[in-house]
């Protein structure tokens, strides 16, 4: 059997010489607009940075951070652990009177505020002050502001090493006169006045990506909702 | 030959305008910036006057760390001489940007107050300026300096120091920008560095954007 050649259906070479070709046209298209989105998505998170746009200091690009590993009273927790959520990270101590529950309270809110999305928003509680705080405590504080909130303890050293890899601070505060009898700062006691003292620490919240690197730091007092804000700006990043 | 429609056109020149910005930013590089190195530490140190210091007192403010000690009769190996050199010229930065110099004693068994302050006065240092500053023991010294900083030094069996001479310049964030650790440092190489963070840190608006994409974009300054 012969195949018929269509001769009257085939375009003459005269004719297809000026029409685009689809295939090539589409192609063309389709790669212009991989580089088009490629690119914004560069200049959009470059531009995330922008002041008006975000409440907390974005760092851009994100940044590295060293391996630690803390303990919870659930066991173990490694920094590799907090990989595949955005994690934001607290650092302070159960007898805080004040920022502490304050700046947990307000995160609290923060992740209801974003709704099921809040999901993927893993709060990180870690103590300053591992001589009073056991992971048993660290976390059962935590967690008392909010049940899927993680709080850390560990050695002294594990903790200066971890709080200084964030830029935080800690050291126990000067004694304070004690004229009536009580807590000046309305604080907790951790059994007889002896052991009772205060920690200064940084206030300072810090967010880390789903890879673990750091991505943006409250410097200065946010609100839930300003904290919300950014957060699901992390969430989509 | 099938004409493209006005509307073709203008999308495939906005498509070909985001798709050729940052190769062009990157190209021409119209902003360049000094690269985020890492979180400095945390830090709580004693002061000349006795006071505490902290990390979180120098937040908002350009910071140049050094590493000395306070009974050095030689400049520090120009540690202390460059800062010098640099708080003189801080007068010449424009818009007068806040910038504090702390200088790290690794020797707390010998610093106490009294000998940082002289070591302060020897130098110039100018309070609320320039601070000389303790960590709380040796082991607390040893752990900033020597670990989170990374500066080498060590005590010679005469009591003396041998040590590198460093100088590290950590933005109002708090984030690590510039290491000198090789040869004498440069003072006017620093007062220039720390010219270009203020000129960073004061952008607003569109120059805002443009510095972050230097960020995201590896549009570094020599």
């Amino acid at each position: 059997m012969t195949d018929s050649i269509a001769g009257p259906r085939e375009t003459p070479p005269s004719a297809r010489r000026g029409r685009p070709r689809p295939a090539l046209l589409w192609a063309s298209t389709a790669l212009l607009v991989a580089l088009a989105a490629a690119g914004g998505l560069v200049v959009g998170r470059a531009g995330a940075g922008d002041a008006g746009a975000l409440h907390g200091s974005l760092i851009e690009p994100p940044m590295p951070v060293p391996e630690f590993t803390l303990a919870s009273g659930d066991g173990p927790v490694s920094s590799a652990d907090l990989r595949g959520t955005v994690t934001v990270l607290f650092f302070g101590y159960t007898f805080c009177p004040d920022i502490c529950p304050f700046t947990l309270q307000r995160l609290r809110q923060a992740r209801e505020l974003l709704g099921p999305a809040g999901d993927g928003v893993r709060v990180v509680f870690v103590s300053v002050d591992p001589e009073r705080d056991t992971p048993e405590r660290a976390t059962a504080y935590a967690r008392g502001f909010d049940p899927s909130f993680t709080g850390l303890s560990g050695s002294p050293q594990a903790i200066a090493d971890v709080a200084s890899s964030f830029g935080i601070f800690f050291a126990r505060a000067a004694p304070q006169e004690d004229t009536d009898g009580g807590n000046a700062a309305g604080g907790d006691r951790a059994g007889g006045d002896d052991d009772f003292y205060l920690v200064d620490h940084s206030a300072t919240i810090l967010a880390l990506d789903r890879d673990g690197r750091l991505r943006l730091i409250w410097g200065g007092p946010a609100t839930a909702e300003e904290m919300a804000a950014d957060l699901r700006f992390l969430l989509s990043d | 030959m099938t004409r493209l429609r006005p509307w073709q056109i203008a999308l495939a020149a906005v498509l070909l305008v985001v798709a050729a910005a940052p190769a062009a930013f990157v190209a021409f590089r119209p902003v360049t910036v000094i690269p985020r190195l890492s979180v400095a530490p945390g830090l709580a140190l004693t002061d000349e006057d006795g006071r505490r210091l902290t990390s979180d007192d120098l937040k908002g403010h350009m910071t140049l760390y050094g590493f000395a000690h306070g009974t050095c009769a030689d400049g520090c190996r120009g540690v202390v001489s460059a800062m010098a050199a640099v708080q003189e010229g801080l007068a010449e930065l424009p818009g007068a940007p806040p910038v504090r110099l702390v200088t790290v004693s690794f020797d707390p068994a010998n610093d106490a107050p009294a000998t940082l302050q002289a070591a302060a006065r020897a130098a110039g240092a100018r309070p609320g300026t320039w601070s000389f500053a303790v960590p709380t023991d040796t082991t607390a010294a040893r752990r900033l300096v020597g670990e989170a900083f990374g500066v080498w030094y060590e005590r010679q069996a005469d009591g003396a120091f041998r040590y590198d001479p460093v100088l590290v310049l950590v933005d109002g964030l708090g984030i690590r920008r510039v290491e000198y650790r090789l040869g004498a440092p440069d003072p006017q190489r620093i007062l220039g560095h720390m010219r270009e963070l203020a000129v960073e840190a004061r952008a607003g608006g569109a120059m805002r954007f443009a510095y972050e994409a230097a960020h995201f974009l590896s549009c570094y300054s020599n």
